[in-house]
């Protein structure tokens, strides 16, 4: 594309110096005019019609500049009527103004400098010539009157002609060096942007591709030229559930630049491609707007995430069964306790606490692999509260009762309908429960449900347990974060529960939150609100929150 | 219940974990059968007779879901309470497992040996579910 603009440029400079000379060279024939023979009546007719025809001319480059879009046929046309003129003129023109109109014409296609000297030389050579020869009749006193006014004029375009392409000239040295650059600036830009693995395509307001890299090319794998292609005719995308995607409108609705996530694509060879969009939108001068679309494919990074969660899920799954195993013969061996020597009673006993204690751990760093792989899986649907609490309750009451502690739920009325995913906060209550639960050794955990100003629902799990100290407090949903040392626990946790209850909160846009007093039992709250979007963003806003919180108390 | 022991058919091929299930719960009182692969799981469904079927999901020949499909389907073995015992423990398996009629799902590892017997007790005290629920 750059290169087209010197191209321009010079056939700007071949009209100019048409136009230049066009006046000149009907004067130089006026002037030849003999005034006292009849034709002059008709030669001045097509005299003042060219010059009518380049007003016209002018007028109609500026506001049809596509009539005349062909420089080179405007320029025949003139030089038609230049040759009119001649033949008009013929019988009363002399050979030698003639064949000088011509070598001019001819000059004028050259229309350069060195064209008007050549013509010039020639002219004279042959003015020369003819005379010493005599092939044509001497010149007359009248003639050279002619021939002097002539020379004056052309001497004087010709210095005009001369000014005007020194001008162009160093415009034109300029222009070629600034053309020599842009060339060479753009095959930089244009070799970078094709060196990029990654696809970048520049579409118009309407979709069309207006520029686009060689990873897209390859993206598309198309044969035909892309630019002025519709983009979502070239890359049809799709969400993972198989809905259409139409890029462009994804790009219309974008402020500033945006990154889309999970877009698939199918490539040339049928195989599925993820696709990840990164779209800038920008206005031009004219206030349109275009698009510089990223395109990164994910495909690879995404199966590497899903061969992480793959392996976390079979690793698991593959110590589920010696675990059971070793639990189930430390169980059945410890039926016969009153038969065994009271330390190979210990033994066995703390043997079968930490393989029950590795259960807990496989089983909630399973879940945490699960919530992570179903983050775009997962339905949101309206929540059964009361089923869901029941349930809860149902399956911690005998835990409870063995222990001694009184466990009641009650509902505030009004409750509303909230929409989210029944799995992670039936995880998530399982998980508070059982914690308040764990850590109470007198009195009572009581599970209370309410609505919430914004209408969502708010779950309090209040235990009369040994409370949390004001230190321990902020670190309470970090990973791997235990109130005791793990060595001296007399609870069995995997120190996952919370961190766990963090991470499947923040996926259904919940809240999660403590407050406690050391000795005073604590109370968890988890805030669900009225309809979850599932978001597969860290933890770290809500932990924020979760801090400040904690601060406050 | 009836005075004879209650009967359990153990379907799992891991022998080792079998053979401690066998050993514990005739210990805790029940009459115990062992199958090891889906195959074979109705054929000693119908000779054996039992009130329950722990039965692991991931079987060679025919797998765990296929057999409790069939156990469903066979007139005979419908009303058979069904306990799947398994390593699989997602929630596609769980709901899979109880749209094709598991009575109760539980993940190895994930539960105790003591809390398993207490939990067949529990099971085989009730009255057969699928019978009282269609009679």
């Amino acid at each position: 594309m750059p290169n087209t603009i010197p191209q321009n440029q010079e056939s700007n400079k071949l009209e100019r110096a048409a136009l230049t000379f066009r006046p000149f060279l009907i004067c130089l024939v006026a002037v030849t005019i003999p005034w006292h023979i009849p034709q002059t009546m008709a030669l001045f007719a097509i005299v003042v019609g060219m010059t009518l025809f380049y007003c016209f001319r002018l007028l109609t480059l500026k506001s049809h500049q596509k009539f005349f879009e062909s420089q080179a046929a405007a320029l025949v046309i003139d030089n038609i009527f230049v040759s009119l003129l001649l033949f008009a003129a013929g019988p009363v023109i002399t050979v030698y103004s003639g064949l000088f109109v011509i070598t001019l014409i001819a000059a004028t296609y050259w229309y350069r400098l060195r064209g008007m000297l050549i013509s010039l030389i020639a002219q004279l050579a042959v003015i020369t010539l003819t005379n010493t020869v005599a092939f044509y009749p001497p010149i007359t006193l009248g003639l050279t009157r002619s021939m002097i006014v002539g020379l004056g004029l052309f001497i004087g375009v010709g210095f005009i002609v001369e000014q005007l392409t020194r001008n162009e000239h160093q415009e034109r040295v300029l222009l070629s060096q600034m053309a020599e650059q842009n060339r060479l600036e753009s095959s930089n830009l244009l070799a970078l942007v094709n060196s990029m693995p990654d696809a970048v395509v520049l579409l118009d307001d309407d979709g069309k591709v207006q520029l686009a890299n060689a990873a897209f090319g390859d993206l598309i794998q198309s044969e035909q030229s892309i630019v002025g292609q519709n983009i979502d005719k070239l890359l049809a995308l799709h969400s993972p559930k198989k809905d259409s995607i139409s890029l462009i409108n994804l790009a219309r609705s974008d402020e500033k630049t945006m990154r889309h996530r999970g877009l698939m694509a199918v490539s040339a060879s049928g195989a599925e491609v993820g696709l990840e969009a990164t779209i800038t939108p920008n206005t031009l001068k004219d206030s349109t707007h275009h698009y510089i679309v990223l395109l990164k494919d994910v495909t690879n990074e995404k199966s590497l995430d899903e061969q992480r969660q793959e392996f976390i899920s079979v690793a698991s799954h593959e110590l589920r069964t010696p675990l059971g195993i070793a639990e189930a013969a430390l169980s059945t061996m410890l039926l016969g306790k009153k038969d065994m020597k009271p330390e190979a009673v210990t033994l066995a006993e703390q043997a079968q606490r930490n393989v029950i204690f590795l259960a807990a751990l496989v089983k909630d760093i399973t879940t945490l692999a699960e919530a992570q792989r179903d983050a775009l899986t997962v339905e949101i649907k309206p929540l059964q509260v009361r089923p869901l609490v029941e349930q809860v309750y149902k399956d911690f009451l005998p835990v409870a009762t063995n222990k001694g502690i009184v466990l009641k739920v009650q509902y505030l009325p009004d409750l509303p309908t909230v929409l989210t995913t029944e799995h992670h906060v039936h995880e998530i209550m399982e998980n508070l429960v059982s914690n308040a639960i764990k850590y109470t050794k007198e009195g009572g955990v009581t599970i209370t449900v309410r609505p919430t100003p914004a209408g969502g629902i708010l779950f309090s799990i209040a235990d009369s347990g040994i409370g949390i100290s004001a230190a321990n407090q902020s670190k309470l949903f970090t990973k791997f974060f235990r109130a005791e040392d793990y060595r001296t626990r007399e609870t069995g946790g995997t120190g996952l529960g919370l961190y766990l209850c963090l991470e499947l909160a923040n996926r259904i846009n919940a809240h999660i939150w403590a407050q406690s007093k050391l000795n005073h039992g604590s109370t968890f709250f988890l805030e669900i609100p009225p309809v979850s979007h599932l978001s597969r963003d860290s933890g770290q806003v809500v932990q924020a929150k979760v801090k400040s919180l904690v601060d406050q108390l | 219940m009836s005075k004879s022991k209650p009967k359990i058919l153990i379907v799992d091929d891991d022998e080792v974990l079998a053979d401690l299930y066998r050993m514990r719960l005739e210990m805790e009182g029940f009459e115990i059968s062992v199958v090891s692969d889906g195959e074979h799981a109705l054929e000693g469904i119908l000779e054996f007779k039992p009130d329950l079927v722990l039965l692991d999901l991931m079987l060679p020949k025919m797998s765990g879901f296929d057999v409790l499909k069939l156990i469903r389907r066979t007139p005979a073995t419908s009303k058979i309470r069904v306990l799947v015992f398994s390593a699989l423990g997602d929630l596609d398996d769980r709901k899979r497992a109880a749209i094709f009629g598991a009575d109760d799902y539980e993940v190895k590892s994930e539960i105790s040996l003591a809390d398993m017997v207490a939990k067949l007790r529990e099971l085989l005290t009730l009255p057969q579910a699928k019978e009282t629920r269609e009679g």
